[in-house]
């Protein structure tokens, strides 16, 4: 095991180095140039001194949004049995579009809209009272079923587009112009304030997730088998879901949609590792996601933007999970 | 009981007909002047209102079809052509075809998007066998996944050759425009419709199972592949012609389903007459919610209403099913 942790660390490394510097592939002739040049040389070391502070401050935000994501779709995971489930399906981004179309159309121009932490923390809490009132409305009648949840999430996130789509359509351009420029969150227009922001939460998270480990490992024996070993499944389900609930919320406002990298991440590294214990599939299952989302976003810049890293991800990751099914021939 | 039902869907039918025929952006040729067949009213019911009422009738009435034969197909209540992933494939087709061919005729666009949604839907009924399910939510789930993979497909060649905004503006079903000279590809699905309706009770035990179909003397390969055509080619036309609507395959079958029973060759036509009201009150509510609200004349893209009420409904049916079980 500790082979294949020094290969993920030294890969996880390796991939940040990558990422911070992928920008001088393109800019060859500049830097060339420039540090050639005597008279420019001090003013363009601090630049790119300035470049690799934003990038470093990209590169916390990612792997942020890697180990909330590994972690909340590996406990999902273990809630539902479930390998090919992730809580992205829950309609998070749906709800995101949604909350920013109807701040825009109502209130715009306010300093919800204006500024982003502001606005961050609303469209965070608003994502989190929504989901936490469908578990209560699901959950509490339907004794725990998970699947029935995740089912009416991507009905309701169907809901939530036609809605935002049929507002889109009565606002006035300039309007529309904000909704775009609020929706498409992606790795590359990252907020400093919010990733400052959001390291605390993460961290609170993460912390939570590790202290209960052993727990996983007793509910991944299912509900019977937990309850005998004394472990209140229900109470622990309700908490769980709440904590996923944040950190998906938390990271689709800072990063967007990245519903397959979860099912990648946590899938290769249950491949790698055949046994079930939650802390060493967390600890793979986080540095697999940081290498596959930092790779991603450095192929994708290296082609020149053509493509979005998500998309990417979840061309790969669809390919990858459908190939696991057929290989295990059952659900 | 079921006899009264039927007639007045019937007569809900006609009375939704005449008023699809008699809503436009003419004020002037409306329900009372529409019967005065002068030559000016004539000739817009025959250019524009009428191909638009047979696309609704016909788009509806196939899309319906399509999801109750792949609802057999699949042995799953939950599945439709747009939950598998077929529609995203047929999406695949036309833009490859605008790609290569951009201005073709719409029937090269057709061609290609039967094919690509032809193949997508064989992918996911031969991948569906292969494997076991331990819950039949997991059916749509499955497909869900297979129709975001070949969605992310579709973006992925849209963003790399910059055609995102055709992309986008192919999503939505909407049935403006359908006159004289857009909308005759709709014709398609007639023939695929009369072979439906022949083989409706193959269809019906087909969904039983391969060993139940085959002791029944049943070809069950042959009404399966003959099932997936008749879709493509209902989900091809439709998409060429509409566009994408959304829960239309997926809660007219169960709707009726749940009133008419499964017995498919006596409720294949309910199901029909049913689909087209749906749609026809979808449509007489985009076509008139903008006009009501704003007063001008114009028309929200009908999938936007259908989304709305059919998730509605589809919610409805969702929770109901588990009280029952």
């Amino acid at each position: 095991m500790l082979k294949t942790y020094r290969f993920w660390i030294i890969s996880v490394l390796i991939s940040i180095m990558l990422y911070l510097s992928i920008w001088m592939v393109s800019q060859y002739d500049v830097i060339m140039f420039s540090l050639n040049d005597p008279d420019r040389a001090p003013l363009f070391i601090q630049m790119m001194l300035q470049i690799f502070q934003r990038r470093t401050i990209q590169v916390i935000a990612l792997i942020i949004a890697s180990v909330l994501i590994a972690l909340s779709t590996t406990v999902f995971q273990t809630l539902t049995q479930n390998r090919i489930i992730t809580p992205s399906l829950l309609g998070f981004d749906s709800i995101f579009i949604v909350t920013q179309t109807t701040l825009v159309y109502f209130v715009s121009m306010s300093s919800f809209v204006v500024n982003p932490v502001l606005n961050f923390l609303l469209t965070v809490t608003l994502m989190v009272g929504i989901t936490l009132l469908m578990y209560q409305m699901i959950l509490k009648q339907h004794k725990n079923n998970i699947l029935l949840l995740l089912l009416i999430g991507m009905v309701i996130s169907t809901l939530a587009t036609n809605y935002a789509s049929f507002l889109q359509i009565l606002m006035n351009p300039t309007e529309f112009q904000t909704i775009m420029s609020l929706t498409s969150v992606s790795v590359v227009n990252i907020q400093t304030s919010l990733t400052l922001l959001v390291l605390p939460i993460a961290v609170i998270i993460a912390i939570y997730f590790f202290s209960r480990t052993y727990v996983y490992d007793v509910m991944a024996l299912g509900p019977t088998h937990a309850l005998n070993l004394g472990v209140n499944y229900a109470k622990q389900t309700h908490i769980d879901l709440i904590f996923i609930s944040i950190a998906i919320a938390v990271t689709t406002a800072l990063v967007g949609p990245l519903s397959f990298l979860g099912l990648i991440a946590v899938n290769i590294a249950k491949e790698l590792y055949d046994k079930y214990h939650h802390k060493t599939i967390f600890i793979l299952s986080i540095f697999i996601a940081i290498v596959v989302l930092l790779v991603g976003q450095t192929i994708v810049e290296l082609i020149g933007f053509r493509t979005v890293v998500t998309t990417f991800i979840s061309l790969f990751g669809g390919i990858y999970m459908i190939y696991l099914i057929i290989k295990e021939h059952k659900i | 009981m079921i006899k009264n039902q039927r007639f007045l869907s019937i007569i809900s039918l006609i009375i939704l007909i005449i008023l699809s025929l008699s809503i436009d952006a003419r004020r002037d040729v409306n329900l009372f002047t529409l019967f005065n067949l002068t030559p000016e009213a004539l000739e817009i019911l025959l250019i524009s209102r009428i191909p638009r009422t047979l696309t609704i009738i016909l788009t509806a009435s196939a899309i319906s079809v399509a999801g109750l034969i792949m609802q057999s197909v699949a042995k799953n209540k939950f599945v439709s052509p747009g939950v598998i992933g077929t529609t995203q494939a047929a999406t695949l087709g036309v833009l490859i075809s605008h790609l290569f061919m951009p201005g073709m005729a719409l029937w090269i666009q057709f061609i290609f998007s039967f094919i690509t949604a032809l193949a997508g839907s064989l992918l996911f009924v031969t991948f569906l066998n292969k494997i076991q399910f331990k819950n039949e939510i997991y059916v749509p789930l499955i497909g869900m996944m297979f129709g975001a993979l070949i969605g992310s497909f579709s973006i992925m060649i849209a963003q790399t050759t910059n055609t995102l905004q055709f992309l986008n503006s192919i999503g939505v079903g909407s049935f403006t425009n359908k006159t004289i000279g857009t909308y005759e590809m709709i014709y398609f699905v007639v023939p695929a419709l009369l072979i439906a309706v022949f083989y409706a009770s193959e269809f019906n035990i087909v969904s039983l199972g391969k060993d139940f179909a085959n002791n029944l003397g049943v070809n069950y390969t042959k009404v399966i592949t003959l099932g997936i055509i008749i879709v493509s080619v209902i989900t091809a036309s439709t998409f060429i012609v509409v566009g994408p609507l959304p829960f239309l395959g997926l809660i007219i079958p169960n709707l009726v389903s749940i009133y008419y029973g499964d017995h498919l060759k006596k409720s294949i036509f309910d199901l029909m007459i049913f689909g087209s009201i749906f749609v026809l009150i979808c449509d007489i509510i985009a076509r008139s919610v903008l006009y009501l609200v704003t007063g001008y004349n114009f028309e929200v893209a009908v999938g936007f209403v259908m989304g709305i009420i059919g998730s509605i409904i589809f919610l409805y049916l969702l929770l109901r099913k588990t009280k029952d079980a």
